[in-house]
């Protein structure tokens, strides 16, 4: 049951790229096309996934787990859409995002035994091990990223911190190597290991039978990709660059599954606190957002809502989407 | 009405058949609905009166709209002419030197003028008072307005060689009775400033500070005071304040202090009034009485050329020592805008004004004349009205004065306003946006890579 569960991890290392919002909608389309979706909200320490849903006073939250040790059920709350529940994280305290790794070891192990189809975890900004750490619970997460280049450059670090950080916590017992890619605990490491190609080469040099393992660490690692607030064609390049940067320095196989195009109905849904794929469901972002859902799913997911009443069709691919 | 009809329908049918000759109309078949009507036309009188009506309108019409467009287009000849002139007395006014024997166009150092630009952008704003280049420009047309007026008012054409001639002893005496203290000023500063003013004043006693010197005095001693802060040329006012200014300079002064020049406004409008009661009184007056007036004038303004003192304690409007700091180069200024109209502005206010006291006082024959007339209530209701101006001017004067401070204060203040901002060194490079997605790369690239990664890279 639990390892059936998809967990889909939405990172990225500049704020305010729209992780929440892209999150919170494909949450909801995920479960109007039929499967069983939690929302959580990951971003602990500034909390904010269940204002989007428009969520008041959320009656329980992730501290309940440690406090009060309650069943990963009880802390699930209704959304008012079908299939689609939240766990929020509010009321968090100052130092909630730097939890210790018995604690994250802790929500990991409850996300893991969460009662559905999709879990999509909403991540806050940074590069933090702990963001890191549950950006890597899953081989499918997604990166959300802007066509701007200073976010372009901070995607591109965060997939290189996620994939390092994979290899670091796989390296644990061999601190010669895990240097090489944890410069936290050791400071004079070398800057020369930026890349996939000279971490190879330094492994190698030091213990070579480590390269197999590594390889398929890395061969694992594929996150897909998301640019948000594209505004023209030259925005939509972005996500080929990134896919091209990452290949050539990290050896990784970035999946561009799609774009958000930017939209003042984005912003409105924000300030109505209704998601637009709701209230909007025939909206350019709407539409992008229902191909990113297919792609994901395995579907050609279509909504239409007339009269206020949202109508769903779906259609199941013969070709996959996700890798198994 | 029947043969009007015929007549009408024959010169139609006469018209149709020679066309159709020509043209062979009949065999064209568009024509022929055409022909239905004309025929409709020519059966009903009532449609004959009105096509007859219509053709003769045209004509009419088009001429209307002919006329129409003429007018519109002498209108706007005549404003954008308007609009010329206004530019032209602008580029005139403007492209005025400030010193006599500078070239025009020649960039001034006056103090206030690397403020203007300031005035003009924010600091301008800060300040309610008029900016200094506004008060330049107003300046000159308030002189002008104002000599404009005083000939109007005066009937004073300069064409007149009567009144020119006046004009030219009085100038002449005046300009030598100027010089007085003038010299007194510059000695009394030398006394003060000698290292601030070592630079000419020799020069300038030797010559008299006539104003016939060369170009190469005037603008060496121009820029001796323009070089010098409003602050090196304090001490002057006290030196300046024993000695009692005469109306003229103290005149000309006021007329040259950008600064004051709303109250210049009022007293331009004074000006404005007196001269229209001296009108009245002179229109009143005969023309053989006028020239009684005239040789009167000329008797008052020789005796007030023997006795310089006795003009200016009974006008105490003019007296206001405090303002001689810029007694140099206001000299100078005072040269360059119209020293003529000026001097004529104030002397005839002064001596007219003197000269009507001295009617009511020595009862001479022109007040004989008018007592005779039935000018004489009015008169002396002007003459009280005249006084009551004078109190008026006394009062505005010594709010004035007060005032210059303040906008010394304000001037001093926005010039170390000035001087507190250093220029910036600033070395910032652009980089250039990159065109092709290939830059973009090596761009981006180049962002997340340090040097010595890239070295690595491309090793």
């Amino acid at each position: 049951m639990a390892s059936s569960i998809n967990i889909i991890p939405v990172g990225g290392g500049k704020g305010g790229i729209g992780k929440s919002i892209i999150s919170t909608n494909l949450a909801v389309g995920i479960a109007l096309s039929g499967q069983k979706v939690v929302l959580m909200d990951g971003d602990f320490g500034a909390s904010n996934l269940h204002a989007l849903l428009g969520i008041s006073h959320p009656i329980h939250g992730f501290q309940d787990l440690f406090i009060n040790n309650k069943s990963p059920e009880s802390l699930l709350i209704e959304t008012g859409i079908s299939n689609l529940k939240f766990i929020s994280s509010a009321g968090d305290n100052p130092g909630s995002a730097n939890i210790d790794t018995e604690h994250v070891k802790k929500i990991i192990s409850f996300i893991k035994k969460l009662n559905a189809d999709t879990v999509i975890l909403d991540l806050g900004p940074g590069t933090s091990f702990n963001i890191l750490d549950f950006f890597n619970i899953s081989a499918q997460s997604i990166v959300m990223s802007s066509p701007e280049i200073t976010s372009v450059m901070k995607t591109f670090s965060f997939i290189r911190s996620a994939l390092f950080r994979r290899i670091s916590l796989h390296l644990k017992d061999l601190p010669n190597l895990q240097k090489l890619v944890d410069h936290s605990k050791y400071l004079k490491t070398d800057l020369k290991t930026y890349s996939v190609d000279t971490l190879r080469k330094n492994i190698s040099n030091i213990d070579d039978s480590q390269t197999k393992e590594i390889n398929q660490i890395i061969e694992k690692f594929k996150p897909s990709i998301i640019i948000n607030r594209v505004r023209s064609k030259k925005d939509l390049l972005a996500g080929n660059n990134m896919v091209n940067l990452v290949k050539k320095y990290l050896d990784v196989n970035l999946n561009y599954i799609g774009y958000i195009v930017e939209s003042d109905r984005v912003r409105d849904s924000v300030e109505d606190m209704v998601p637009f794929l709701i209230k909007d469901p025939q909206s350019k972002p709407s539409q992008n957002l229902q191909q990113i859902i297919g792609t994901l799913t395995n579907t050609d997911l279509h909504l239409v809502k007339e009269d206020g009443r949202i109508f769903v069709s779906k259609q199941v691919r013969l070709n996959s989407g996700w890798d198994a | 009405m029947e043969t009007i009809k015929q007549s009408v329908a024959t010169f139609f049918d006469k018209a149709w058949l020679k066309v159709n000759a020509i043209l062979s109309l009949e065999e064209m078949e568009i024509l022929g609905s055409f022909q239905l009507v004309l025929n409709n036309i020519l059966a009903d009188p009532l449609l004959l009166v009105l096509a007859i009506g219509i053709i003769a309108s045209i004509p009419y019409i088009v001429h209307k709209i002919k006329t129409v467009q003429t007018e519109k287009e002498k209108r706007l000849d005549a404003l954008l002419q308007e609009l010329e002139q206004l530019e032209e007395n602008e580029e005139t006014h403007k492209g005025k030197s400030l010193l006599k024997n500078q070239p025009k166009g020649e960039k001034t150092n006056h103090p206030n003028e690397s403020l203007g630009t300031l005035n003009n952008e924010a600091y301008g704003n800060e300040f309610e008072s008029s900016g200094s280049e506004k008060t330049n420009e107003s300046l000159e047309e308030l002189n002008l307005t104002t000599q404009e007026n005083i000939n109007d008012d005066l009937s004073w054409d300069s064409s007149n060689d009567k009144w020119s001639d006046l004009y030219d002893h009085l100038s002449q005496n005046l300009d030598e009775d100027k010089q007085v203290p003038i010299q007194q000023s510059i000695k009394m500063g030398g006394d003060i400033s000698e290292d601030t003013l070592t630079q000419k004043p020799l020069e300038i006693m030797d010559h008299e500070l006539s104003w016939e010197s060369n170009h190469d005095e005037w603008t060496e001693l121009y820029d001796t005071v323009a070089e010098k802060p409003l602050e090196t040329d304090m001490p002057a006012k006290n030196s300046i304040e024993k000695d009692n200014l005469t109306p003229e300079i103290a005149a000309t002064e006021l007329t040259t202090d950008q600064e004051e020049q709303d109250e210049l406004d009022k007293f331009a409008d004074s000006l404005e009034a007196i001269s229209k009661i001296e009108k009245e009184s002179i229109e009143t007056v005969p023309e053989e009485e006028k020239l009684e007036e005239v040789t009167n004038f000329l008797e008052a303004v020789s005796e007030l050329e023997k006795e310089p003192m006795d003009i200016t304690t009974p006008t105490p409007a003019f007296n206001i020592p405090e303002r001689i700091e810029l007694s140099l180069k206001e000299i100078e200024v005072e040269e360059l805008i119209k020293p003529k109209s000026i001097e004529q502005a104030e002397t005839t206010s002064t001596i007219h004004s003197k000269l009507i006291k001295e009617k009511s006082l020595t009862a001479g024959p022109l007040l004989n004349s008018m007592l005779n007339s039935s000018v004489s209530a009015k008169t002396d209701a002007l003459v009280s009205r005249l006084k009551t101006f004078q109190a008026e001017l006394e009062t505005r004067f010594q709010s004035l004065e007060t005032e210059s401070k303040t906008t010394q204060q304000i001037t001093k203040t926005t010039s170390d306003k000035k001087n507190n901002y250093q220029p910036a060194s600033v070395n910032y490079k652009s980089i250039k946006k990159s065109r092709s997605n290939k830059e973009y790369l090596s761009q981006l690239e180049s962002f997340i890579f340090m040097a010595k990664q890239k070295n690595i890279n491309s090793d």
